[in-house]
């Protein structure tokens, strides 16, 4: 690890969080006109139902900020990987005296970290709105966060993906982004698991670990 | 031959791109101390070929040291020796020159940071501002800055002159002269301007079609490539089989060929065809390089590598 | 020093810079004994490689025409013919050949030649 490059990752991509954080409180207003006026329609991206939430507090707003962060996590992946190619910044970058799997490593401690403090705060924000008594008449339960907090955490699974995308050879290809749509559909349908942590808290784990395995075996043998 | 006795040393490297070799069977030898001018027209793989040598494309198969170590692998205390400025003088656009240089600092444990003030103080370039306010040529002096403030053994750069205009093109070779003066260290770098590569290289090296068909100092590749115009009596004799002919045409009367190494054996030839008043003229670098190449459709012939020095 | 490179030339480098320093030399503009500029500085001034500046003062010492003085520098060397006299007009005939059938076939007549070869002369400094 690399301390000036995760400083470097972190100032060419914080307009991302920053951006994932503006539309958080867009659609955290949105919803604050939703639910007092109920005749403003909602807005056009908003996700309407979800299957897990029927008695659930925190449905369609905790929806959309998982969108938000599902798709900052895709969006970090790629600008960290494909945008290197931009103006041949690799060949600057890959000539500096450091292990390949050191430079890897930077990269993607400052997207997590970047990804994990920016898509944790309005949904944390919310939660403890929705936990505190008193404000707000439907009633709350920890179980109810449940399936949020699993999705949440498959996410990195998401900017992975996207990151393994990034780096892949071929030409600018939509079918270069099957590997992210694939993945986005297991964080989706992982959250239908029964008992999570026994379930798909392993999975995701395998999963990661191969992606992994995958990014730096990648990684340590790519051209330029 | 060991390949620490040269700062670059290949064994045939060959790579293919889509079946295309674009670097075939190379096998490159440049000596330390050398300024090395890698010279090859658009497409003939002097871009693969650094890119090989350092790291960034793997060869699909073959071997390169550089300055005696295998470049499979590369330690970064190795990487260090070699500083590596590929082609348009890749940078962060959104960091400015001194967070540029601090960022590439950080990765160095050598940094003569004196040297790079002294550079981008000479040259004025303002050192607030962003990479991508920055004019080609202010973006390349920054490049070399950092490519040099670890004092390097070894210098590959890439096309370093490609896109500057001439004023700053000038001062850009001014800063390569003093690099050389650095005793020692070796340069390599490939360009399309040959006069650049007349006033600072030493050798030079031509590849067409993936492969290197000159290697010698500068000056044995300039006087060995003339032009030759004769007059001859009757049909045109057909030269294109003399040796060291590459290119043979005939305009207002006159039989104009180039060749290459003007040997007795091709003036016993040019008796025997009936060619007279044979005249043959050196060529300046760019001369002698483009009709160099330009005859190569077929294969070119030897070019005899070392010249003897009297 | 003032050197020129004309790097479009035919004439390589190497042998521009030879000439330019036999001719200041010839033509008095460097006497003997006045310092040359160093490799370094040379090669700075005219943006040519060291090494082909290197070369030059060799080949240049190597004929006779400079000399170094370890640690001082390159100095221009005191005039001498290791040639007989006779060897000398030899030499002398063969280059005035090559100039005279050079003039004939520009064209030029005899007192053109001669009046252009008077002033030329002038430009040189000669001996005694």
């Amino acid at each position: 690890m690399h301390k000036g490059l995760i400083y470097k990752e972190l100032r060419q991509c914080w307009f991302l969080g920053a951006l994932t954080l503006l539309a958080c409180m867009g659609f955290a207003w949105w919803g604050k006109v939703t639910t007092a006026g109920y005749d403003v329609p909602p807005p056009p991206l908003i996700v309407k139902a979800r299957f897990w939430s029927v008695q659930m507090s925190l449905d369609v707003l905790s929806a959309n900020f998982l969108l938000c962060s599902g798709l900052l996590a895709i969006a970090l992946g790629l600008v960290q990987s494909a945008w290197e190619q931009v103006g041949g910044t690799w060949y600057f970058l890959m000539h500096r005296p450091i292990p390949r799997g050191s430079i890897l490593t930077s990269k993607l401690t400052a997207g997590l970290m970047l990804w994990a403090v920016c898509s944790s705060i309005p949904l944390a924000l919310y939660i403890a709105w929705a936990a505190t008594p008193g404000t707000h008449p439907s009633p709350f339960a920890w179980w109810m966060v449940s399936p949020v907090l699993h999705t949440w955490l498959s996410i990195p699974m998401l900017y992975l993906a996207a990151f393994q995308c990034g780096l892949l050879p071929n030409r600018w290809h939509g079918t270069r982004l099957l590997p992210c749509v694939a993945i986005g559909g297991l964080c989706f349908a992982m959250q239908f698991l029964a008992a999570w942590w026994l379930t798909g808290f392993p999975v995701m784990c395998v999963v990661i670990a191969i992606q992994l395995k995958a990014l730096y075996q990648t990684f340590s043998v790519k051209g330029f | 031959m060991v390949p620490s006795d040269y700062a670059i040393f290949t064994d045939h490297l060959t790579r293919s791109y889509d079946g295309r070799r674009v670097v075939d069977d190379l096998n490159l030898a440049i000596p330390r101390g050398s300024v090395y001018g890698l010279l090859g027209r658009n497409g003939a793989g002097k871009s693969t070929t650094i890119k090989m040598l350092t790291g960034m494309v793997q060869p699909d198969s073959g071997d390169a040291w550089l300055l005696g170590e295998n470049v499979v692998g590369m330690t970064p205390q190795h990487r260090e020796r070699v500083a590596y400025i590929a082609e348009n003088h890749p940078l962060y656009g959104w960091m400015t020159v001194r967070e540029s240089v601090a960022f590439a600092r950080s990765f160095q444990t050598r940094w003569n940071q004196s040297l790079v003030e002294m550079i981008l103080d000479h040259l004025e370039v303002p050192q607030r501002r962003k990479l991508s306010q920055l004019s080609n040529g202010q973006r390349a002096q920054v490049s070399l800055a950092i490519a040099l403030a670890p004092e390097p053994e070894l210098l590959i750069l890439d096309d370093p002159t490609l896109g500057l205009d001439t004023v700053v093109r000038r001062d850009f070779l001014e800063s390569m002269i003093e690099v050389i003066h650095e005793s020692g260290r070796t340069i390599v770098l490939s360009s399309h301007i040959l006069m650049d590569i007349d006033r600072i290289a030493d050798r030079v090296g031509i590849m067409v079609k993936g492969r290197l068909v000159v290697d010698c100092p500068t000056d044995h590749f300039r006087s060995s490539v003339r032009r030759v115009v004769a007059s001859f009596s009757g049909d045109a004799p057909d030269c294109s089989g003399l040796p060291g002919v590459i290119n043979a045409r005939v305009t207002r009367g006159q039989l104009e060929l180039i060749v290459v190494g003007f040997s007795e054996e091709l003036e016993q030839a040019f008796c025997s065809l009936n060619i007279r008043n044979v005249d043959a003229q050196e060529l300046n670098l760019e001369d002698a390089f483009i009709e160099f190449t330009r005859g190569s459709r077929r294969s070119l012939p030897p070019f005899s590598m070392e010249p003897v020095y009297a | 020093m003032d050197v020129q490179v004309d790097v479009s030339s035919r004439v390589p480098i190497y042998r521009q810079v030879c000439d330019q320093i036999r001719l200041a030399i010839a033509q008095g503009k460097l006497q003997p004994n006045d310092k040359l500029s160093s490799v370094r500085e040379l090669s700075r001034q005219i943006v040519v490689n060291p090494n082909t500046i290197a070369r030059v003062y060799t080949e240049l010492e190597r004929e006779g025409i400079l000399n170094t003085r370890p640690g001082l520098g390159v100095f221009v060397a005191e005039p001498r013919s290791d040639l007989t006299k006779k060897a000398r007009r030899e030499k002398l005939m063969e280059q005035l050949n090559a100039f005279l059938s050079g003039a004939v076939h520009l064209g030029l007549t005899q007192d053109e030649v001669l009046k252009a070869f008077e002033e030329q002369m002038k430009k040189f400094q000669w001996k005694g």
